[in-house]
């Protein structure tokens, strides 16, 4: 029963911390605009009449969007689009593909006065919300891995598609599929034949993607005013490579922060036991990253450098930064843990101590996830409780599910 | 061989109605027949994670009174808006208004109706309390109109 309302309760948490359907609406709509747009411009090597890919990335594509918190306060939300152009890097210098793409969003009056240039994007600001526009190009016809021009001087590896399909198998796990109401539209612009990939618009989310939206905000609202601050992918990555498919969400939370937190033995060098197994460990790390299923988790080197490989690049590594400042980002990722934990535990305790969702909402998920959260957290439960059928246990109200139970007749609080 | 019954609804006496809160699976704390007046102490938890309430309930088929059910919470001490119809509360005697006209009668069983709703009204009760609004529907009534609240 406590987990059953527990799990219900941390739905309802991490439907407050994502975008509203009219939110989202809003954004699919400029989103597609603004693709359709980018699509009829005209680039070097490019052929008139070539279809150019346009797809979403990041917590938009994984359905773990979290609305931000800036100063404290909840602030605007991204959108990632990316816009791949059908040529190489053989063609084309990081330099121009960044600007032909520049040029081609200021020559629309929309955006005049609300474009910035980012190390690898065009950012478009609208009223509550960015779209980062990432201008790229594929590296070869066979695979997703996808060139970035990074400070208009350089090429960044990157594969969004292939982290994004590694996610949704992990997400998979559970039995409750994802349901994406996915727009059929593939509009194809007059010109230019723009191929626009629908942005997925997940109501119901996975037990995966409601962890990382949990996680995500609660390192959001203890890292205000904070360095160090670790980083999404990796906290989207480890919770997606420690989840085992569980559908709740409350013990998906605690399995997967309880791996996370054991990670923290190696914070510590000080033995040549450690080293040794560090070694072989690192070893193991990297022929890992090859195989068709690697494991993905943190190690580090006898350097005392960290890594987290990207599932889809062993190139990359996440972690590349966490040894700074004697191990800021380390200390800081795993004392967040340890405070998640707590948060979570505390969640458990107060539920069974029957404290009633006042004091759960003002000691615990409002100055954990914030004061907005924790008011739409009570309000999905009102509503919910207002809007579906229930049935009386003898003691409370549950929801009803099939038609086992019998469900509690309407009524309407009126005094006469 | 199945045979047609017709039931001639008729109104439950305080026994039937006690039985029938019992067979809800209510956890009765304390109950009293005297006549034809049923009074009980019964403690209700909307979800695992809320307060647990001591509720009392008065059923008198011969009452004068219009309403033959009447739920108070006893314990703990509710806080109470400024205005008590706010929460769906009677102002003279602080009973809670759980349902409006023919949706309760005599007739029906309290474990299956009344029990259940003041689980109900207790939940909303618990999410006022975090965010000021009665978010569980209702009608109030005012002198001239009903004036029906989404």
């Amino acid at each position: 029963m406590i987990k059953r309302d527990i799990d219900n309760l941390l739905i309802k948490l991490s439907q407050s911390l994502d975008i509203s359907t009219t939110e989202f609406k809003n954004a699919e709509t400029s989103y597609n605009y603004v693709g359709k747009y980018l699509g009829e411009g005209r680039y070097t090597g490019i052929e008139q009449d070539c279809t150019i890919p346009v797809y979403p990335q990041g917590s938009m594509k994984l359905g773990t969007v979290v609305r931000p918190i800036k100063d404290g306060k909840e602030s605007d939300f991204d959108i990632d689009l990316v816009f791949e152009l059908p040529t190489s890097t053989a063609r084309t210098t990081p330099n121009i593909l960044k600007s032909e793409v520049g040029n081609r969003l200021r020559a629309n009056g929309r955006f005049s006065n609300k474009l910035e240039e980012s190390r690898r994007c065009w950012t478009i600001s609208y009223n509550n919300f960015h779209i980062d526009v990432l201008p790229c190009v594929k590296e070869s016809e066979f695979s997703d891995v996808i060139k970035i021009s990074d400070k208009r001087s350089t090429w960044k590896e990157s594969n969004p598609k292939g982290y994004a399909k590694w996610f949704k198998k992990r997400s998979d796990l559970s039995e409750e599929r994802m349901v994406s109401l996915a727009n059929a539209m593939d509009s194809r612009a007059n010109r230019g034949n723009v191929k626009i990939e629908e942005v997925h618009k997940f109501i119901r989310r996975s037990v995966l993607q409601q962890v990382v939206q949990l996680m995500k905000r609660h390192r959001d609202v203890r890292f205000i005013g904070k360095d160090d601050k670790p980083i999404s992918m990796i906290i989207t990555t480890l919770a997606a490579a420690f989840y085992e498919g569980e559908l709740s969400i409350y013990e998906a939370l605690c399995t997967i922060a309880k791996k996370m937190a054991k990670l923290d033995y190696w914070l510590d060098m000080s033995s040549l036991q450690y080293y040794k197994e560090l070694q072989s460990n690192s070893v193991r790390a990297l022929s890992n990253s090859m195989d068709e299923n690697p494991s993905i988790t943190i190690t580090r080197n006898a350097d005392g450098l960290w890594f987290l490989p990207n599932p889809v690049d062993p190139n990359e590594n996440f972690a590349d930064r966490w040894h700074e400042n004697n191990n800021a980002k380390a200390n800081a990722f795993f004392e967040w843990v340890k405070a998640f934990q707590i948060d979570i535990k505390n969640l458990f305790d107060f539920a069974s101590q029957k404290r009633g969702l006042k004091y759960i909402t003002e000691n615990l998920i409002g100055s954990k996830w914030g004061y907005d959260a924790s008011q739409r957290t009570a309000i999905y439960l009102a509503e919910e409780m207002k809007n579906t059928s229930s049935y009386f246990t003898g003691v409370g109200v549950a929801p009803v599910i099939g038609s086992t139970y019998k469900s509690i007749p309407k009524n309407t609080f009126y005094g006469e | 061989m199945v045979s047609k019954k017709f039931f001639i609804q008729k109104k439950l006496n305080a026994a039937e109605q006690l039985l029938s809160i019992q067979n809800a699976k209510c956890n009765i704390l304390d109950k009293k027949i005297e006549k034809t007046q049923l009074t009980c102490l019964i403690e209700l938890q909307p979800t695992s994670y809320s307060r647990s309430y001591k509720i009392k309930l008065k059923y008198d088929i011969n009452t004068s009174h219009r309403r033959k059910v009447k739920v108070w919470v006893v314990e703990p001490q509710l806080k109470y808006p400024k205005n008590l119809m706010d929460i769906h509360v009677w102002p003279k005697e602080r009973d809670l208004c759980l349902f409006y006209k023919g949706e309760w009668t005599p007739m029906k069983k309290i474990g299956e109706t009344i029990i259940p709703w003041t689980a109900k009204w207790l939940y909303f009760y618990e999410a006022w309390e975090v965010t000021g609004k009665w978010l569980g529907g209702g009608i109030h009534p005012t002198p001239r109109s009903t004036k029906k609240l989404n």
